[in-house]
């Protein structure tokens, strides 16, 4: 069975931040990770594999150093690694990446596509179903566990209410949302195949990039953070100051308290419920 | 379309210090842009001269203005009443379109009857309800795509909004895919901007910056929305509402996926998001013992259970109710909060609540300053004599 | 256990770099005054002692990133006169033994350097007190002496030579005081420091001083040598400067090549903010640093009232600060990080700033815990000095009050077979009534850990059961611990109309509260103005009475003055050096102790007295008394007390059987 992975590489996110001065996003210095969702989506691919033989190609698209990520991904077993790195893909939006990576899957060719229900940094989660679209197949997202038997793919997809068991017949894309599939043990391979760079060549070029995103970014700006704290404003006077943090950021409302006994109490709170 | 011209640039650098994405390097005193480039066109709107310009695509003019009418999609049922986020987005539209004196439409899959549909849709200002002939139940990926496109290409709405929830988040791109249009994810706030165009916000990097995006020449536009995010308005206009179906349309059901089993999974609490009624619980129950209680009553009266991160940390309510900052936001009509103290960790997920009651034995518990009933009792005790009221009742 | 915490408390136990110096974890055991050097008198002030020592290395064995000693710099800068000296070579020894057994640990340590300047008025009488300009306290009524440049020059040099020496001694870096009190706050505040030199007047003129100590001490100790400040970012007073002025001292203070700011807030004018108490929110110091971290690019300490793990990692995790300073809490628990990091986040024992223990410092005692006896102890109730037992005993405990639980835990964890046995339905005993003072809602901390402890060993705790002498029989333990409680005791007085009740009555029926209440202060102690506290709270018209002064008399300063304050905006009043001297009808009627004048009270519908309580130890008599089995009584069953003193005594007495 051929497996490709599709893996992003994205920002810790608790390290972006936006300089207060100039409203800008802080570039230098933020490290890059392997999208958790993505980690969970490769090692469920290596156990696959074991399972059922095959090979494992990991595909990213993204600047040079998203090549670490594949180089991880190889590290770890995976058999072959791709990374779509060329100028025109700059400033892509879901659905020009979406395009991108489905294009360049269907040339490798494959039998089943795996990837992260969603990235950490964007969290659109859109891009994983826009491969199937393009494809043509089956995108089955809020995957939390799969086996694959001999009927074929079994899936368990957790929509909150429900787990819902899926069988599917042929090739599909399997969006993984359960991060704990990413934890288990590995032989880490020193040497590994060179990673595979591939350029937009072999797409349309009003799909991809900038051309072929019709999403904008118009504005950003840093989001207030008042409400992880209490947030004191220093022209207050002392009085108010202190009174303020006391107070827990509240204003004191004078309270009717209610002090009659606990059956009166209850008969009110009932009354309040079968009135809705 | 963003064009530079060096001829015009006087080398001030401004547009290096304003492009917030770090795509713009001055090089021997002119700018170099690089990969980051979105066309975002504030170097444009900053550049003093003129030397950066967005250029309008003209053809868009003529495109988009064919494009009118806000949709809304429903995912539910037939039979089910519509669920709170699609009056959420209902009452989006209505404003949206109102701006630009549009009309409401509810795409919704659907055979027959569906008075309870109009009824409440005509309450937040729906004008029509399109209905998707099918009898198909459940959701499939692939026949609500095709349906969307089918309706999408023969009345051309300017803007579709999606709600985010996990069918709605798998539906909506593959949609976007099929249509060839722009998508915008989760978003905490629409509006339209100086052109009328749909401005959608959204938080990202885990949340910690919001960026303001635009989908200026693809129609139609289209964004999801979480549950809990907007509003209900419920108006009282009389209002005609126009219910039709979807024709020249045959649904077909993916037959590469099947259904086999949906298991419900282990101690099943209703929907948070979803419900009307919350019934908390919080550190001043004391024990499972109350919990237990809690529970039971929340499932007699069809409310939901939630609890706070301290009940959660001993091991008395499961993490999924948890709300609060680390766990879930919820904006019931009612909301009853036993032995919950109101730190801010827990009250920032549920302040948005309609109504309040709270029952506490500290006199001084912050939960008294943001409730609107104020009970001062034993938590346990109050709750034991609510269960004993319902027992009454049922007898 | 250990990839779990690293995911769930990542940033919390990841490294840092402070120059020079890598932690281990962001958490600072934050630098406090603890009493414990040695007092001699005038000349042998300010030693070392081991006591000192031991409670640093305790924090470090628990598994803090980083220890800072509260030090004085000079000859004059005590706050009091326990207060350790950095400059005298006498410390050497300890502090050598100190700081190697720190690094045993994987800890570093800092020495924070203070001069008390003019609040080294703690000792009475005071010594002479320094300050930029000559001006009272404004904290008491002492005045200052203006400062002159010689003996500036000189302090400036004991930095100095206490940083290098320190460094000799195998301290990893310091910390400069630039909070609460002392000299060099007085500099950088606009309203204490008037001086028409080159160190007053302006901005840049007012942190000359500070700033020429850092490069001085920079020159000597390297670039590497983390240099850090504890620094005010308000003072909380109305004369005094607000935030932003703490952001504009941190980036002068960068400027001026300081490895990191950990930040503070208040002075001894306003005590009350510079030791919080349970009436002040949790995390309310977070915007300070959330503030500096939007401007500076040197790591920042949050602080004020962070006692749990989920807390200081979502203050991380949001970008808030970069290093967590708990004090108190690891006071109280000096094992936190280590509970972290093995997910052992139920076991933790959270400070709940009652203040009833560490607030007695201001007393000059040593510092103390109400929940950790072994807070001061260390050398001889640390980690690590639980004996098992010699002989597994058989152990019944009659009561789950805190002083039964506390001994049960305590002969347990010792390895005997401990049972445990409550009337009630609940376990608590007379703290399920104190959690329900307003704002004190914390205190069921205690025996929540308690319970949770009790739990995990597997001891089996009954309640809704009576331990009665025909069960001791059946059962025939080895000891008995009666931990049975007390009763209050009330006057024998005619009460007319009025409603009598005791203060437990009064938390637990609130609605025989009535609109106008006179409570009886006979206790100077949270039984009063607790209580009167919560009948104001719930909407009544309290007057308090008491025999002294004032009334609290001895509930920690912090809490008394809170108290009084809640007393009077709640409509209240305080009558003082008066007795309860009769009740006729709804008047009660009150008479002076000196004058012995008649004052009355009208329409009173409650009188709430609090007064003593008497031991209920008839179970231990009874024993006692037949003489054939081993029983102690334990807490208020012995003697009615406070929680400080009876967790001690439990304490004590499970490890001695």
């Amino acid at each position: 069975m051929k497996i490709i992975v599709c893996v992003k590489q994205v920002p810790d996110t608790a390290e972006v931040k936006i300089d207060p001065v100039t409203n800008n996003l802080v570039r230098e210095g933020v490290p890059g990770i392997m999208n958790p969702y993505d980690e969970a989506a490769v090692m469920m691919a290596l156990r696959l594999k074991e399972q059922t033989g095959g090979t494992v190609s990991v595909l990213s698209m993204g600047p040079e150093q998203a090549g670490r990520e594949i180089e991880n991904a190889l590290h770890r077993g995976a058999d072959e690694g791709y990374l779509l790195c060329d100028r025109r893909l700059g400033g892509a939006d879901t659905l020009a990446t979406g395009y991108t990576l489905a294009e360049t899957i269907r040339r490798l060719g494959c039998d089943l596509v795996l990837c992260g229900n969603e990235a950490v940094d964007g969290c659109t989660g859109q891009v994983g179903p826009l491969i199937g679209e393009f494809l043509q197949i089956p995108a089955m997202t809020y995957i939390t566990d799969m086996k694959i038997e001999q009927e074929g793919l079994r899936c368990y997809r957790d929509t909150g209410k429900y787990v819902e068991v899926y069988q599917i017949n042929g090739p599909a894309v399997v969006c993984i949302s359960n991060k704990q599939l990413a934890d288990g043990p590995y032989d880490f391979r020193e040497k590994i195949p060179a990673v595979h760079v591939l350029d937009a060549g072999h797409l349309e070029e009003e799909k991809i990039g900038r051309k072929g995103s019709p999403t904008r970014v118009a504005a950003i700006s840093a989001r207030g953070r008042e409400q992880n704290y209490l947030k004191v404003d220093y022209h207050w006077d002392c009085e108010t100051r202190i009174a303020y943090i006391m107070n827990g950021g509240l204003e004191k409302k004078k309270k009717n308290l209610n002090r009659e006994n606990k059956t009166s109490q209850a008969g009110l709170i009932m009354d309040a419920i079968m009135k809705k | 379309m963003l064009e530079y011209k060096k001829e015009n640039c006087i080398n001030c650098g401004l547009c290096e210090k304003v492009c917030p994405f770090g795509a713009i390097e001055i090089k021997e005193g002119f700018p170099a842009i690089n990969d980051n480039c979105t066309e975002c066109g504030i170097c444009a709107q900053k550049c003093p001269v003129n030397a950066f310009h967005m250029e309008q695509d003209k053809i868009r003019n003529q495109r988009t203005e064919e494009y009118r009418g806000f949709w809304v999609i429903g995912l539910e049922k037939e039979g089910e009443p519509l669920n709170k986020v699609t009056l959420e987005l209902l009452s989006t539209a209505r404003k949206l379109a109102d701006e630009k004196k549009e009309k409401v439409t509810l795409l919704i899959k659907g055979f027959g009857e569906c008075e309870n549909w109009k009824r409440e849709a005509q309450r937040t200002g729906c004008d029509k309800i399109l209905l998707i002939p099918c009898e198909h139940p459940g959701y499939d990926a692939k026949l609500y795509t095709d349906a969307i496109e089918c309706a999408v290409r023969c009345f051309k709405p300017e803007a579709v909004l999606f709600p985010a929830t996990v069918n709605g988040r798998d539906l909506a791109p593959r949609v976007s895919g099929r249509i060839g249009t722009g998508l915008t994810a989760d978003c905490t706030g629409l509006s339209l901007d100086e052109n009328g165009d749909l401005l959608q916000v959204r938080p990202t990097y885990g949340g910690s910056v919001m960026a303001s995006i635009l989908t200026p020449e693809h129609r139609p536009q289209m964004a999801s929305v979480r549950p809990n995010v907007m509003e209900i308005h419920w108006t009282d206009e009389e209002r005609e509402i126009e219910t039709a179906y979807l024709e020249d349309f045959l649904p077909t059901a993916e037959d590469r996926v099947t259904l086999i089993e949906c298991l419900e999974k282990n101690n099943v609490f209703a929907d948070l998001t979803e419900a009307n009624i919350v019934i908390a619980g919080g550190y001043g129950l004391k024990n499972k013992e109350n919990f237990g209680r809690l529970f039971r009553l929340c499932d007699k009266l069809n409310a939901a259970a939630a609890a706070t991160r301290k009940a959660v940390d001993e091991g008395w309510a499961p993490a999924e109710i948890q709300v609060g900052q680390t766990g879930t936001t919820i904006a019931p009509d009612l909301y009853i909060a036993f032995g919950v103290s109101g730190a801010l960790q827990h009250t920032l997920g549920m302040k948005n609540a309609k109504k309040i009651i709270a029952v506490n034995h500290d006199p001084a518990a912050p939960i008294f300053d943001i409730c609107d009933v104020a009970i001062l009792g034993d938590a346990g005790e109050v709750l034991e004599e609510c269960c004993k009221i319902l027992e009454h009742k049922e007898a | 256990m250990g990839r779990d915490s690293a995911k769930v408390f990542g940033k919390l136990l990841s490294p840092i770099q402070l120059g020079d110096v890598r932690l281990k974890n962001r958490i600072i055991f934050l630098a406090h005054w603890t009493n414990f050097g040695n007092n001699h008198g005038y000349q042998e002030d300010g030693l070392a002692s081991e006591r000192l020592a031991m409670h640093y290395i305790e924090r470090a064995k628990g598994g803090a990133g980083l220890v800072c000693v509260t030090q004085s710099v000079s000859p004059g800068g005590q706050m009091g006169r326990t207060m350790v000296h950095a400059h005298d070579p006498s410390n050497e020894k300890v502090f050598r033994f100190m700081t190697e057994e720190i690094h045993k640990y994987g800890g570093k340590v800092f020495g924070q350097f203070n001069h008390q300047g003019h609040t080294s008025c703690m000792q009475r009488p005071p010594l002479k007190l320094l300050a930029p300009t000559q001006m009272p306290g404004p904290h008491c009524y002492v005045n200052t002496k203006e400062i002159e440049l010689d003996e500036m020059e000189e302090i400036k040099e004991y930095y100095v030579k206490a940083a290098v020496q320190e460094k000799e001694w195998g301290f990893d870096g310091v910390e400069l005081k630039i909070a609460h009190d002392g000299l060099l706050r007085t500099f950088v505040s606009p309203y204490l420091n008037q001086r028409t030199d080159q160190y007053g007047g302006s901005f840049e003129n007012r942190m000359r001083y500070p700033i020429e100590i850092i490069q001085a001490i920079r020159r000597e100790v390297g670039e590497g040598y983390p240099i850090g400040i504890r620094l005010c970012m308000d003072e909380f007073t109305d004369w005094g400067y607000s935030w932003d002025y703490g952001v504009k001292m941190a980036l002068a203070l960068e400027q001026a090549g300081v490895t990191y700011i950990n930040t503070d807030s208040g002075c001894f004018s306003n005590y009350n903010m510079e030791i919080p108490n349970n009436y002040i929110p949790m995390s309310f110091g977070v915007y300070m640093a959330a503030e500096l971290k939007k401007v500076l690019h040197i790591p920042v300490v949050a602080f004020g009232r962070i006692n749990d793990p989920v807390q200081a990692e979502e203050i991380l995790a949001n970008g808030n600060a970069d290093l967590i300073g708990m004090c108190r809490q690891l006071i109280c628990d000096p094992e936190t990080p280590n509970k972290i990091m093995e997910m052992r986040v139920d076991d933790i024992r959270h400070c709940m700033a009652c203040s009833e223990g560490c607030g007695l410092v201001t007393t000059q005692e040593g510092v103390v815990c109400v929940q950790n006896p072994a807070a001061g102890r260390e050398k001889r109730l640390g980690i690590g000095t639980l004996e098992p037992a010699e002989k597994k005993k058989k152990i019944l405990v009659a009561g789950a009050g805190i002083a039964g639980m506390k001994t049960a835990e305590i002969l347990a964890k010792r390895g005997h077979d401990v049972q445990v046995f409550e009337k009630n339905d609940e376990v608590g005993g007379q703290m399920l009534l104190a959690e329900r003072i307003p704002y004190r809602a914390e205190m069921s901390e205690v025996y929540r850990y308690l319970r949770v402890q009790l739990q995990e060993m597997g001891v089996p705790v009954f309640t809704g059961c009576e331990l009665t002498e025909e069960k001791i029989d059946e059962l025939n333990p080895d000891i008995v611990i009666a931990a049975t409680g007390s009763k209050p005791v009330m006057p024998e007085i005619e009460s007319g109309e009025v409603i009598l009740l005791n203060p437990r009555e009064a938390m637990e029926h609130v609605e025989k509260i009535g609109e106008k209440v006179v409570l009886i202060d006979d206790i100077g102690y949270w039984q009063a103005m607790g209580v009167a506290d919560y009948a104001g709270s719930v909407g009544a018209d309290v007057t308090v009475v008491t025999k002294e002064y004032y009334p609290g008399k001895d509930i920690e300063e912090t809490c008394q003055e809170i108290l009084y304050k809640r007393l009077l905006k709640n409509g209240g009043k305080a009558i003082v050096k008066s007795r309860l001297q009769s009740v006729s009808g709804k008047t009660v009627v009150l008479e002076h102790v000196v004058t012995h004048e008649e004052s009355r009270i009208e329409g009173v519908d409650t009188l709430i007295v609090a007064g003593a309580s008497r031991s209920e130890n008839e179970l231990y008599k009874r024993i006692k008394s037949k003489g054939d089995r081993e029983v102690y009584a334990v807490g208020d069953a012995a003697a009615p007390g406070t929680v400080l003193r009876i967790i001690f005594e439990a304490e004590e007495l499970a490890r001695r059987l």
